[in-house]
């Protein structure tokens, strides 16, 4: 409701500016009006999710844009040039008052015919697609996994995992089979902008299914990194991740705890800063027995790490705790500097340079016009010269002073065949 | 979430402000600024349909926009100083050489 009312406050800001730009006298006021309106789009970039666009309108449009407008208008001392009204009779364009109510009207016609004609309301905006990966943490062989009747992985072994698919949005069955025979499923609603894991997990014959969801959205703070953990180990102990270097030898007690009393076949998620953690994992009742050691465990800030604690059979009788390790490449928050950043070095690139060349061209094209304009200037000015001697001539002979205003006429009206003989 | 048809709505306005300033103001560089406000127009409609659609590419078009407009604006300036400095005045209803 809050963005509503900003909407409706910027979006009338913006529209009343702009049409305070179009009433004003004075150009200057105009311009500062667009600055305004500018500013108010710029606002509204922000609430559409694109805060790159938000500032670079603000920067190029209301900054340099704007300064390049103001200074021509100072320059030319156009302030109130061309804003008198030349009255209706003078107008040799006095159809386009009417022409443009029509436009206006017409567009306003259009727009309601569309709203009621093409059922415009009530659409929510598309999210990105639902996505699945699939991780094998069941110490049992490889595993194909279905979701729906959609193949999600082939014959993924132990200690795997595949890239993220994207799926449509919708109730499917998970279906997960052990190329050693057998299926297990489990229920699956996947959503949009929603990543899920599917973890095969277990060291029985069947292995058991897991549905893990991963937030990759950004972390809150610069240089962190998300780590989401799933306990996948065997029985209902729950475990307490640690940091094995904050071992307090006085007491034996780990000082930094990461994550507390993770419960069996739970997954919880941590941010913490990026860099190679030395982190333990120990027995919730009883710090002292070490689960698994994560020694040398690099987290990279571009990195949103899975690890999954499996059981890995060593043999009959004998069985560890193996973590699975996944991390993926955050992908960059829609809209972000660095999404835009990745679309443009990659997909329009040959674009990007293409305007870059447009750029040299406009500059180049700007050069020319300003040169090709003063080249003639300096004749032109010389032409003034004789001509304003020829009427220091006339006006010594006709006895009046001569407007100032109409010497720019004289070499027009008085060839140059006769500026001759005079001199 | 203010929904994308607000935006097109609102987008609609400001470029029929921006026409309309383009058809009735005389003053060359009021009409330039005009063209501007068109061009931010249909930025915030690219930008709506890029939330829209959950797809960037949209906010890349808007960022080309920008750039291809600010090149424009250097260059349309370059000629209004020029017109200015041989006719001594930018009213475009006495630019008619062209028999437009």
């Amino acid at each position: 409701m809050t963005e509503l009312w900003l909407f409706i406050i910027v979006g009338a800001v913006a529209v009343a500016a702009a049409v305070m730009m179009l009433l004003s006298e004075n150009a200057v006021h105009s311009a500062l009006f667009l600055i305004v309106t500018m500013v108010g789009i710029s606002l509204l970039f922000l609430m559409l999710n694109s805060p790159f666009l938000a500032m670079i309108q603000i920067t190029v449009y209301a900054g340099a844009i704007m300064v390049l407008f103001l200074f021509v208008i100072m320059l030319l001392g156009a302030e109130k040039l061309g804003t008198a009204d030349p009255g209706p009779a003078k107008s040799r364009f006095r159809w386009f008052t009417p022409v443009v109510l029509a436009l206006a009207l017409g567009l306003l016609f259009t727009i309601g015919l569309a709203t009621i004609q093409g059922n415009i309301d009530d659409k929510t905006p598309a999210l990105a697609p639902a996505e699945v990966r699939v991780v094998n943490a069941a110490n049992n062989g490889p595993i194909d996994v279905y979701v729906g009747s959609l193949l999600v992985a082939d014959d993924l072994p132990f200690g795997q995992a595949t890239e993220f698919s994207q799926i449509q949005s919708g109730q499917f069955t998970v279906s997960v089979r052990p190329i050693s025979g057998g299926e297990v499923t489990a229920a699956f609603t996947s959503t949009e902008g929603v990543f899920t894991n599917i973890i095969a997990y277990g060291t029985g014959e069947q292995p058991e299914v897991a549905l893990a969801e991963q937030d990759f959205s950004p972390v809150f703070r610069d240089g962190d990194t998300r780590v989401t953990i799933f306990n996948a180990i065997t029985g209902t102990e729950a475990v307490t991740l640690v940091d094995a270097h904050s071992l307090d030898t006085n007491t034996d007690v780990y000082v930094n705890t990461i994550i507390a009393n993770l419960p069996a076949h739970t997954v919880s998620s941590v941010e913490v800063p990026a860099g190679d953690v030395n982190w333990r994992v120990v027995r919730r009742d009883d710090a002292s027995v070490t689960v698994v050691d994560l020694t040398d465990q690099p987290l990279r800030s571009e990195q949103n790490t899975l690890i999954v604690l499996a059981d890995e059979t060593l043999s009959e009788t004998d069985s560890r705790v193996l973590p699975v390790v996944v991390s993926t490449t955050a992908q960059a928050e829609f809209g972000s500097p660095r999404a835009i950043g990745y679309s443009l070095f990659t997909q329009f690139m040959l674009p990007f340079q293409v305007l870059g060349l447009l750029l040299l061209a406009a500059m180049v094209g700007v050069i020319v016009i300003v040169q090709r304009e003063l080249k003639p200037k300096r004749k032109q000015q010389q032409r003034r010269k004789v001509s304003r001697s020829l009427t220091n001539v006339i006006a010594a002979q006709v006895g009046q002073e001569v407007v100032e205003e109409d010497v720019p006429q004289l070499p027009q009206s008085t060839p140059e065949t006769e500026a001759e003989p005079a001199n | 979430m203010v929904q994308t048809e607000s935006y097109i709505m609102l987008s609609i306005v400001l470029f029929t402000l921006g026409a309309m300033g383009v058809l009735l103001r005389r003053n060359a560089i009021l009409v330039f600024m005009a063209i501007e406000l068109m061009l931010n127009a249909t930025n915030l409609a690219l930008v709506a349909f890029a939330r829209h659609w959950a797809n960037d590419t949209g906010q890349l078009f808007v960022f080309f926009i920008i750039t291809v407009a600010a090149a424009e604006v250097a260059v349309g300036l370059a000629l209004i100083v020029t017109i200015f400095r041989t006719k001594r005045s930018i009213n475009i209803d006495e630019l008619h050489e062209m028999k437009g």
